[in-house]
């Protein structure tokens, strides 16, 4: 059930998303909103039509009331999968954005391999082994420039 | 038409391309066995490396890589029971049993041979197509072009929606939509920028593709971590010869199925997966003992690993000729073309012509080191299976950093492709087809070329003045029809069962 909620206000925030767009069409010559406006009409009936049916569903499914607890029980115990996993992508952005790729490299999988518990050997290894690769690969064999951090940038 | 022959057949003889096809083969080998990641989400973090690349050896590349995802899906699926890729499924049923049977070597040769002669069976239909499909393309003008693009998107559509279908056509209209953002080279207009100059010059088609395909796998792998519990078995490869003689043997087998994924290729919306459990009917259909299928009967090897590896050659003439994918892979071939400039159908056809024939050489060449590569390290490939997420995810996610980051030199890219990505994992979650809205976004700028010229010339009802145009998009009403129906009446069976 919870599922389904969220998926009512995905949609919902969709359709809404889609009403700015066609808002800001609006003010666009004939030729440059001819076609967007056919797309944002089409997907904003499509999509009401979508809403309506996930609505009426999902009060047909609350009133009978199926066993959706146990879908609940098993998406809290998922909880701390996703929080892991949106720490872990925005914290390798930040990570990246502060310190740039070259120390990246080497901090990510280190600090990864010992939040998931790997022994020390393990990590630093898989850590001067991908700093190693990644440098070689990309730096000296595809001659890429990579980002040196916002960090290092000040210097 | 012979011209481009030659000339795509020496592009791909050259040292450094068959390097790139060799390169393919192994990233691809490896890649169908590893488990979290597919071919897609490879191709994907792979996307901006190739962007300065000439189309022909990028295209190469990703041919050859899913050649080998194709082929060596089968390894895991013999030795460990689990199916490397989605394809592999089908060679499950029989190739577990004969493993269990102390005939792994054979089941694996089998397989790896009929790989190989289902992918060159399907080369030479995709060669056979080309010469046929010219003159069709080049009697279509913008309407049918048109429709056809949208037909593409529907179909794909179609064929991904894991919820509705309706939803799947509205993540196809959002990626029509995402395409036009930017300047509009008509009338100089910027659109749906919000005043965002970074957005002047459009989306990235690379970051988006990063977005929307690399980060959710990576997120789902980072939340599934650990490895992949199954018992370790010893294997004993003899029986090689043997196995590869099978494929002789139930010749039928092959040329049957092979045929029947040439074909399924050729529909666009039809999966891989429906592919390989046809293809194992028809092996069972044709064999002389039905009643060991299941059991460990080569042929139930044989029948689907044929049929998949050729449902390529099928699928790349709708995409590079008609601009209608198959499916995802197909779909990305559709982003490269795209991201190199290239638009298909008319153009591929008179311009880069050598490029399809290049492809055909390279699906050829590609299967026969996939099939050497295999047979002679499967043993050890098959252990890839037990590499650990902790070491999987960190690689994966600084290789998402630098290709991001590599493909313009700009920090905005990766943010862009990192808020892409949340977006990504949503739509994954809550099953929004992502590979509608990225060939919506990929073949968006073309649609809408298409129906302004058409507008131009033939006025708004350009579809009723062009009857080819109007019946290709009337296609579309018994194929979604019979879903909608479908859809309709098991609900009321359900809601019937549950009063």
């Amino acid at each position: 059930m919870k599922t389904k909620n969220i998926n009512l206000l995905l949609e919902g925030c969709l359709f809404l998303f889609l009403f700015v767009l066609l808002m800001s069409v609006l003010g666009y010559p004939v030729k440059a909103k001819l076609f967007p406006l056919i797309m944002i009409i089409s997907s904003m009936v499509l999509l009401g039509i979508l809403i309506f049916a996930d609505f009426t569903k999902m009060i047909h499914e609350r009133r009978v009331q199926e066993a959706d607890r146990s879908e609940d029980e098993s998406s809290g115990n998922d909880i701390r999968g996703l929080v892991d996993a949106t720490v872990w992508i925005s914290a390798s952005l930040f990570g990246f954005l502060l310190f740039g790729h070259i120390l990246i490299c080497f901090l990510l999988p280190l600090a990864y391999g010992k939040f998931h518990k790997e022994s020390w050997l393990t990590s630093i290894s898989l850590s001067i082994g991908c700093g190693v690769i990644f440098y070689l690969v990309f730096v000296t064999v595809l001659d890429m420039r990579l980002y040196e951090g916002f960090l290092f940038s000040l210097y | 038409m012979l011209d481009a022959l030659i000339s795509g057949t020496q592009s791909v003889f050259i040292p450094s391309t068959l390097g790139i096809i060799l390169l393919g083969v192994v990233i691809g080998m490896i890649v169908g066995i590893l488990p979290g990641i597919g071919g897609v989400t490879t191709i994907a973090i792979m996307l901006p490396f190739m962007v300065k690349w000439d189309p022909r050896v990028s295209l190469c590349l990703v041919i050859s890589m899913y050649a080998a995802t194709y082929s060596s899906g089968l390894i895991t699926s013999i030795l460990l029971g689990i199916p490397g890729e989605a394809n592999a499924t089908a060679t499950l049923l029989d190739g577990y049993p004969m493993c269990q049977q102390g005939k792994a070597a054979r089941a694996m040769a089998a397989g790896f041979m009929s790989s190989m002669l289902g992918g060159i069976f399907g080369a030479f239909v995709l060669a056979a197509l080309i010469p046929v499909a010219r003159p069709i393309v080049l009697s279509f003008s913008s309407p049918e072009l048109f429709s056809l693009s949208m037909l593409g998107v529907c179909f794909i559509a179609l064929l991904s929606s894991r919820g509705t279908v309706i939803k799947s056509i509205v993540m196809g209209l959002l990626g029509i939509l995402a395409a036009f953002v930017g300047v509009f080279s008509f009338t100089g207009t910027p659109r749906m920028t919000f005043g965002f100059m970074y957005l002047y010059d459009g989306v990235p088609l690379v970051a988006v593709a990063i977005g929307i395909f690399a980060i959710p796998e990576l997120f789902d792998m980072i939340v599934g971590g650990g490895i992949v519990k199954v018992e370790k078995v010893k294997v004993e490869l003899h029986g090689v010869w043997e196995g590869i003689k099978d494929c002789f043997r139930h010749w039928r087998t092959v040329l049957c199925c092979s045929a029947l994924g040439a074909g399924m290729g050729l529909i666009p919306g039809v999966g891989v997966i429906a592919t390989v459990y046809l293809a194992y009917g028809l092996a069972r259909l044709i064999s002389k003992q039905p009643q060991e299928f299941g059991l460990g009967c080569v042929e139930g090897v044989i029948g689907p690993e044929a049929a998949d590896n050729a449902k390529e050659g099928g699928g790349l003439i709708t995409t590079l000729v008609f601009g209608l994918p198959a499916g995802v892979s197909m779909a990305m071939v559709l982003v490269i073309l795209m991201m190199s400039g290239i638009s298909p159908g008319v153009e591929i056809i008179v311009k880069h012509l050598d490029i399809v024939w290049s492809l055909v050489v390279a699906l050829i060449v590609s299967n026969v080191m996939a099939t050497g590569i295999g047979l002679a390290t499967a043993k050890y490939l098959a252990k890839l299976v037990y590499v650990r997420m902790n070491f999987l995810a960190p690689i994966i996610l600084l290789l998402v950093l630098v290709g991001a980051y590599g493909l313009n030199s700009r920090i905005e890219d990766v943010i862009f492709a990192f808020i892409v990505g949340g977006v990504g994992c949503l739509m994954k979650k809550y099953e929004f087809s992502r590979v509608t809205f990225i060939v919506g976004f990929v073949l968006g700028d073309l649609i809408e070329r298409y129906f302004l010229l058409s507008v131009g010339t033939l006025g708004p009802a350009f579809l009723i003045k062009k009857p080819i145009a109007l019946a290709l998009l009337l296609v579309l009403i018994p194929v979604f029809g019979q879903r909608w129906l479908k859809g309709a009446y098991l609900s009321w069976r359900r809601r019937r069962n549950t009063l």
